[in-house]
């Protein structure tokens, strides 16, 4: 992602983080204030509704109380006048906004009701509330709020007498308006109450013990706070449930949230605008800079635009340039250098040509006097032409012959290897008996290991191994030499054994010997021409360094490997792995 | 009114001679066992004359006064037939009505003034209030037995001459617990002395009992 757009992201983010959480908490903080002043102002109301109600309760109480002692009224009660007592009770009714007035004897029973049905003489019905009937006939009066009927009023009993009790007034009083409408003046939300008389919520009251609830209603948070109201003998309990509009008291800090999240986006723009600024404002010198490094490393040296900035991208832009100048100093400097190696190396290459076709033409030279030195030695060695007297002389004759060919064997091997060296080293291709090949080798270094009193042991039926599609005489080469250097580092009574392995693809000769051996580290070395490890300069033993190398060369030219493993003291194993090609694959399983 | 009574004389002073008559007292006690004086109490012979030599009975008439906005006295007992004078003996007016069964009146009575006589014809019990003044009480019992009276400071009260036989025992209280209704019974009277004892269960202040109109 690219630094500008990482950095915008990150200031979003952060911005977002940083007002939502602020929203959160100050809108949680509100609301919980809001809910502890919402239940204050229940509690207010709860009370300020229980004294307005006490209040509508003397002032009815007092004015059915001057009923109870209008004359003619009381006289209509004494003569059981029904019709006027009737009429007065819907009159006064009207005085003292009751909607139903009750005439109740003295037995309990209704015999005037303003509410029952005109005309009809139903039986007479018992007053339901049997306990303000108790409390009037002992006090003279009572009250309290009952549910008459499916009518939730305020019901003042009065006893009324003449002197003597003669029966009760009821007025059943709906509860005022204004005493509803006060709840609104307590509190700038509008509260509001309902009462009930379901027995079913009696339940639901007394769980609740009085405590302010939250409740949602039609989806919107209230709180609610339910009290008994009144519980009268005869009727239901009356059950205030009073209800504080929480959601309407939060909806001003609600309405703060859209002016917050209006600030929200306008800082998020900003944000925005300033990380894409400032991002951009590094991003540009930056990407020069990338450009500028690309093209150093395609090798264009040329300085990097210059920068006048003073911050960290002018910084950067700075040790560019001083960077730029070291490098193409010192490419200069390598430049120069590696055109003088180049020289160096081409005069080298000039130089080993020139001693390979030196050493070739050496060798050519070398080879016509030397077969000529071999050729009289063996014609004196011969005595063909008559005997040579001394014994000193026949000996002499023989050391001559065995110098001249070992020389000639060193020369034509320098010359094999020169060749090997100038790729011009070519070998036939003819089909070998591979145990033949090697069984002859082996006779042929038999005298030498006779004299060096080392035991050479070839196991394993060789008429059985594989046959090879190689250059035989070369081949033959590789294995006499190996075998004589054997028996060269081995010491008298040692052993050296030659063995054969077979896969379906290849065959592995291996020349194993108990001879001195050598570290690690010699091993890569003596396949290198003219090398010869350490301990063989203590001249005990012969030879130019010649053989292994030139072995090695011989086998990779068949396409095979060669392989030496070896610790000092613990002998030497060498393995010579060819190809099997098509020939002799056939006798691959026996050969083993 | 004057027929009936100088009939009743009559028809007494015929039957005087026939009576086997013994003495009655008569014990009112409340629930705790007090003695409750000032109690009606009214012994009604089944077969009986409503006569008595040896006992007047109550008054004929009787003065029911008005003083401090109270009924003096609270019960006043009279025989059938007799006259109530209501006396105002306040400074203020006062309405006294009755809508008792018995005898239902209303006269507003200035101060100073008396009524005229009101005559209870029929015997019971009447309750008389004042209009203005609610607080204000007042009973009347007209007795149709001459054996009727008050009981005395130890709640008793004692009968003369009473005829044996079945007798009706009524007594009442203004405070007693079943209002204006009194209690009664049947007692066997014979020629000796009897003692009766009734329980009245009676409720505190139940005539005085304070209101609102106290206020007015």
């Amino acid at each position: 992602m690219a630094f500008r757009n990482r950095l915008a992201l990150f200031l979003i983010v952060t911005l977002i983080a940083v007002q939502g959480l602020t929203a959160v908490l100050v809108y949680g903080v509100l609301r919980d204030r809001l809910i502890d002043q919402g239940k204050q102002e229940l509690r207010a109301a709860t009370r300020a509704f229980k004294r307005d109600l006490d209040s509508l309760a003397g002032r009815a109480s007092d004015a059915v109380d001057v009923l109870a002692l209008d004359y003619p009224f009381r006289q209509a009660i004494a003569q059981r006048d029904h019709d006027t007592a009737l009429s007065v009770l819907r009159n006064h009714g009207l005085r003292v906004d009751a909607s139903r007035m009750i005439l109740v004897d003295l037995d309990g029973s209704i015999s005037v009701d303003t509410a029952a049905p005109a005309g009809t003489a139903a039986p007479p019905e018992i007053f339901p509330l049997q306990g303000l009937l108790h409390e009037a006939a002992r006090s003279g009066h009572a009250s309290a709020l009952a549910s008459l009927g499916q009518t939730i009023c305020w019901t003042v009993v009065v006893s009324v007498r003449a002197p003597i009790p003669i029966g009760f007034i009821a007025a059943c009083i709906p509860i005022d308006r204004t005493v509803l409408s006060n709840l609104t003046t307590l509190s700038p939300l509008v509260m509001s109450v309902a009462l009930s008389n379901r027995p079913g919520d009696l339940k639901h009251a007394i769980a609740v013990a009085d405590e302010v609830k939250t409740a949602t209603i039609t989806g919107k948070e209230n709180l609610t706070l339910t009290t008994v109201l009144s519980m009268v003998e005869g009727s239901p309990p009356i059950i205030a449930t009073f209800t504080y509009p929480l959601d309407e008291a939060l909806r001003p800090y609600r309405a703060l949230l859209l002016p917050m999240l209006l600030v929200l986006a306008g800082a998020l723009a900003a944000a925005l605008i300033g990380a894409v600024l400032i991002a951009h404002g590094l991003s540009r010198p930056l990407g020069a800079l990338a450009q500028t490094a690309t093209r150093i490393a395609g090798g264009d040296y040329t300085a990097p635009p210059r920068m006048t900035r003073r911050d960290e991208v002018g910084q950067l832009a700075a040790a560019l340039s001083t960077m730029v100048e070291a490098v193409s100093q010192r490419e200069a400097a390598l430049t120069t250098t590696l055109r003088a190696l180049e020289t160096a190396r081409d005069e080298a290459v000039q130089a080993n040509n020139a001693k390979s076709q030196f050493l070739a033409n050496m060798s050519h030279e070398l080879r016509t006097p030397l077969n000529a030195v071999i050729g009289f030695g063996e014609v004196m060695q011969g005595e063909h032409l008559g005997p040579l007297g001394a014994t000193a002389y026949q000996t002499y004759t023989t050391h001559i012959v065995d110098s001249g060919r070992h020389l000639l064997a060193l020369v034509e091997e320098m010359f094999d290897l020169v060749k090997v060296e100038a790729g011009t080293f070519t070998l036939s291709h003819q089909t070998t008996q591979s145990g033949a090949l090697i069984g002859e080798a082996a006779k042929l270094l038999e005298p030498a290991a006779d004299a060096a009193g080392v035991r050479l042991v070839l196991h394993g039926e060789t008429q059985t191994w594989p046959a090879l599609e190689a250059d035989p005489l070369k081949l033959k080469q590789v294995f006499i030499n190996l075998i004589g250097n054997a028996i060269k580092f081995t010491p008298a009574r040692g052993t050296v054994s030659i063995s054969c392995n077979t896969t379906d693809t290849a065959l592995t000769i291996r020349v194993v010997d108990t001879g001195i051996g050598m570290s690690a580290e010699e091993i890569p070395l003596i396949v290198k021409p003219f090398y010869r490890i350490a301990s063989a300069y203590n001249g005990r033993y012969q030879g130019a360094g010649l053989g292994l190398p030139l072995a090695k060369a011989i086998v990779e030219g068949h396409g095979g490997s060669l392989r030496i493993e070896s610790a000092p003291g613990e002998g030497t194993s060498v393995f010579v792995t060819l190809p099997l090609r098509a020939a002799g694959s056939g006798k691959a399983s026996e050969a083993a | 009114m004057v027929q009936i009574l100088a009939a009743s004389l009559a028809l007494s002073l015929l039957v005087c001679p026939l009576a086997w008559a013994g003495a009655v007292v008569v014990h009112v006690v409340d629930q705790s066992g007090a003695p409750v004086p000032d109690a009606v109490v009214a012994l009604t012979p089944d077969a009986a004359p409503t006569q008595s030599a040896k006992e007047p009975g109550p008054p004929l008439s009787a003065v029911l006064d008005q003083k401090n906005e109270t009924f003096i006295p609270l019960v006043t007992l009279l025989r059938e037939g007799g006259a109530l004078t209501v006396r105002n003996s306040d400074r203020t007016r006062h309405h006294v009505y009755s809508f008792s069964a018995i005898k239902q009146f209303q006269f507003v009575l200035n101060p100073g003034d008396q009524s005229p006589p009101v005559i209870f014809d029929k015997p019971g019990l009447a309750a008389i209030g004042c209009n203005i003044h609610d607080q204000m009480i007042a009973y009347v019992y007209a007795a149709r037995s001459p054996w009727t009276a008050l009981s005395d400071g130890s709640g008793a009260v004692r009968f003369e001459d009473v005829p044996a036989g079945a007798s009706h025992l009524e007594v009442w209280h203004p405070s007693l617990a079943s209002g204006a209704t009194p209690i009664s019974q049947t007692v066997e009277i014979d020629a000796r002395a009897k003692d009766i004892s009734v329980t009245l269960a009676l409720v505190a202040h139940a005539a005085s009992s304070p209101h609102k109109s106290m206020d007015y």
